[in-house]
């Protein structure tokens, strides 16, 4: 029995069925709540179900958490119209602009009073590497094409310390942060590149930090097209009202530690990550 | 007895159950020790399939450089699985991918680990840390089941054993052996009775065997025999014959009885043996039979002295009552011409006052003739029968001067001086005057035989009290010889005599003894060898006359 309970549990984590469910809240029928997977699927119902579990508290209607198996089918997701709105990074917000058209911005994550983050280029403690020059011919892991801080801004880094991701001597995408991180300490990859606040919690596992990225704006929170008129300013005063309270800081330390608030932002703040994504498309890479 | 017996078969079941019990514990602890080996064999292989198991199930996970499924795979198998204490995912590089950890007290633990490859490619190791305390569980209620199991079958075993013992085996044995020690008990009692029987009697028993040594004695054979016991304890019968033959006056013809009689062992003979020291012994002799064969001779004696004397003094005594009847006869027949000779002593006296000259011889013959007739009177009422229970309310005076007067020409011819002296106020006293007289002329008789040579025989009465009543005293003392102490309890015994045979009877004092009592009077005795003895005789004093004569 254990070991059919062993597997089937298996089988969820390796195969996420990608919904999480909150409790629903009324008899109205629930809103879809996409998160971007950039951290395992336990881990992101552990930090975003206290948030929907607030928003639907404050709307008046259930908010179901959904957590895709790609970030391709985040994209798809809440450009497409399966979800009512999401969480996302910079990068997948800008590509489904680029693929739907104009998005509505609910709000950016703002980390320690600031709207922005920035990304880790890492090694192991014992690499010989000393600069991200010397990753050439390395093996290096990534977490999805479409991941800001987990293949875009690094690949333009590299691009720009003279490795193309050609010269790199292996590739991968491993789909989460943590992958990353344990594949550079297991030895199955050389470098990796993360959040900055992710990588802090295994850096003393035994990492060196080789590059840190500028700042870029921060996760933000997208409304899809078929959410109403009357509900994205609702989530949107319900999202700005959360570091107004002891239980909106509640929800947002859940997201992240440094995580302090939801704050407006627009389009414009994502520019500059638009600019790197043409730089890089310029430069073949995808 | 029972209670003995059955101590002794508890303590055997005891010492069977015990051995059985350790045999048991042994047992046990066999089984246990093997139970633990084949449960920890069978928890080894199932780690390690379970250890196969999470390295297929993490190996996917690994090749796709899924760590983090690895991990949250790992440690929700840790917590899902309660044995499991702890489980450690390291990488080739040493990496220590996943850990799951708990805090556990377990008494038994074991460690496993297991290679995670693709192809030959080593991807990671899989170690597990175990807790089989469940198997020290087991073996624990394994162990204490076994351990009650055997408890309860050495009770069960204890008591069928016990029961089965008792109804088939110990019940009939203990049920003989309590015969036999009743049997032994009443053959103790029936020897025991015949020891006490064999002690009591009067006669002394030898039992010998065949070639006369000595089996059994009673005391009484020794004693009578006066074998010391160092002779008795040797049991050697040449010792003991000597010993014995050398008191007979004639030896040789007891020693050769003796070999008559060995030689002949079915032969019962009977003789009396005559001692050097005048004793006799009556010796009875018949073989000893046991289931139809001899086996020995018992020989009995039986001291036969005093019954011989007895029957000599018998014949005395026979010889005397004929005298004393003859007497009476004689003075019966004396007693007319005594009456013829006074009468004409007297009338010729009265005739004869003219003649001086035949005064003197008349009256000499009729005082003499008169001292006669008193003589041949008091014979005659002496030796005639009278009823011992004819008492008189009488002063005794009169008879005890009459008994004195048979006596007094004895007394002459021996040169003893007769004195009396009687109290002047009478005191009377409930007799037979006939058993007063014969007490006085029995104690004068006796007085006058104390002293052959003479001396002085006095006879005096006296008012007495003895234990609160009046009582009047009658001594008779002499001079004589007087009786040495050592006889002195014995004078009162019948047929009791110092005298030669033919002279005394032994039953002169014996009689006047009875006499008295009879009185319930009482007789007493002081006398010192060589100064006399003083008889003294306590007769109730009657103050009044008897209602009645008894």
């Amino acid at each position: 029995m254990k070991i059919s309970m062993s597997a089937l549990v298996l089988f969820a984590v390796l195969f996420p069925s990608l919904s999480f469910s909150a409790a629903p809240a009324g008899g109205s029928s629930p809103l879809l709540f996409s998160v971007v997977p950039y951290r395992a699927p336990k881990d992101l119902k552990g930090m975003f179900t206290p948030l929907s579990d607030y928003l639907g508290g404050k709307i008046g209607r259930p908010v179901k958490l959904v957590v895709s198996a790609s970030l391709q089918d985040h994209i798809d997701s809440l450009g497409g119209g399966k979800v009512d709105f999401a969480f996302t990074g910079p990068a997948p917000y800008i590509k489904m602009v680029s693929k739907h058209g104009k998005m509505n911005i609910l709000g950016r994550v703002e980390t320690n009073g600031r709207p922005v983050f920035r990304g880790v280029i890492f090694t192991a403690n014992n690499s010989p590497a000393r600069d991200l020059a010397d990753l050439e011919g390395k093996r290096f892991a990534f977490l999805d094409r479409n991941s800001t801080m987990g293949y875009l801004v690094p690949a333009y880094m590299l691009l720009k310390s003279g490795v193309a991701l050609e010269k790199l001597g292996k590739r991968a995408f491993l789909g989460t942060q943590d992958n990353i991180l344990m594949g550079v300490l297991a030895g199955d990859f050389d470098a990796g590149a993360v959040m900055e606040e992710i990588y802090l919690r295994y850096e003393k596992r035994g990492l060196k930090r080789l590059a840190t990225t500028p700042e870029y704006s921060g996760h933000l929170l997208v409304a899809g097209g078929k959410l109403s008129a009357e509900t994205a300013p609702a989530l949107r005063a319900a999202l700005f009202g959360l570091k107004d309270s002891a239980e909106g800081r509640a929800v947002l330390k859940s997201i992240g530690d440094g995580v302090t608030g939801i704050v407006p932002a627009d389009d414009g703040d994502y520019d500059t990550m638009r600019e790197v994504m043409g730089q890089l498309a310029k430069s073949g890479v995808k | 007895m029972m209670k003995i017996t059955e101590i002794r078969h508890g303590r055997a079941i005891i010492w069977f159950s015990a051995v059985l019990l350790v045999f048991l514990a042994a047992t046990d602890a066999l089984i246990v020790s093997q139970q633990r080996r084949i449960l920890l064999n069978i928890q080894r292989r199932c780690v390690n399939n379970e250890l196969a198991l999470m390295a297929t199930l993490t190996r996917e996970a690994l090749l796709k450089k899924d760590y983090r499924t690895v991990e949250d795979f790992l440690v929700q198998w840790g917590s899902e699985h309660t044995d499991m204490l702890e489980i450690r995912a390291v990488m080739p590089n040493g990496f220590v991918l996943a850990q799951y950890k708990k805090e556990s007290s377990a008494r038994q633990l074991f460690r496993a680990r297991s290679s995670v490859a693709h192809e030959g490619e080593h991807l990671a190791d899989l170690e597990v840390i175990k807790d089989f305390t469940g198997v020290e569980d087991s073996m624990d209620k394994l162990s204490a089941g076994l351990v009650s199991a055997s408890v309860v079958l050495v009770a069960f075993l204890g008591f069928f054993l016990w029961y089965t013992l008792s109804v088939t085996a110990m019940r009939p044995l203990e049920k003989e052996i309590s015969e036999r020690r009743k049997a032994e008990e009443r053959l103790q009692g029936a020897l025991s009775l015949l020891s006490a029987t064999l002690e009591s009697t009067a006669d002394g028993i030898l039992v010998v065997d065949k070639k006369g040594v000595v089996e059994q004695y009673n005391q009484k054979f020794a004693k009578m025999w006066r074998i010391p016991q160092s002779v008795m304890s040797a049991s050697e019968d040449a010792a003991l014959l000597q010993f014995v033959s050398a008191q007979l006056r004639q030896p040789e013809t007891f020693l050769e009885k003796v070999r008559e009689l060995y030689a002949a062992p079915e032969l019962e003979s009977s003789d009396s043996l005559e001692f050097k020291d005048g004793r006799i012994f009556e010796r009875y002799s018949q073989p000893h039979w046991i289931d139809g064969v001899i086996r020995g001779r018992v020989w009995s004696f039986r001291d036969v002295t005093e019954k011989k004397k007895l029957e000599m003094m018998l014949l005395q005594s026979e010889k005397l009552s004929a005298v004393g009847q003859l007497a009476a006869g004689v003075a019966h027949e004396i007693n007319n011409p005594l009456g013829v000779i006074l009468g004409f002593a007297q009338c010729a006296l009265k005739k004869s006052g003219d003649v001086p000259a035949l005064d003197l011889p008349l009256r000499s013959i009729e005082r003499e003739a008169v001292r006669c007739k008193e003589l041949v009177q008091n014979l005659l009422v002496y030796s005639r029968s009278s009823n011992k229970n004819e008492r008189e309310h009488i002063d005794p005076v009169p008879g005890i001067q009459a008994a004195l007067s048979i006596i007094l020409a004895r007394a002459k011819t021996q040169r003893v001086e007769l004195s009396t002296d009687f109290q002047s106020s009478p005191l009377k006293i409930n007799v037979n005057k006939g058993q007063l007289q014969q007490v006085i002329l029995n104690l004068c008789n006796n007085a006058m035989d104390a002293m052959p040579g003479g001396g002085n025989l006095a006879v005096k009465t006296s008012p007495a009290s003895r234990a609160g009543g009046a009582f009047l005293r009658i001594d008779v003392s002499d001079t004589g010889h007087g009786i040495p102490d050592e006889i002195k309890s014995r004078l009162f015994e019948p047929f009791f005599t110092t005298k030669d045979v033919g002279k005394g009877t032994g039953l002169g004092l014996a009689l006047a003894h009875e006499i008295v009592e009879n009185h319930k009077g009482a007789i007493e005795v002081e006398s010192s060898a060589g100064k006399g003895t003083v008889f003294s005789v306590y007769f109730p004093v009657s103050g009044e006359p008897p209602a009645n004569v008894v």
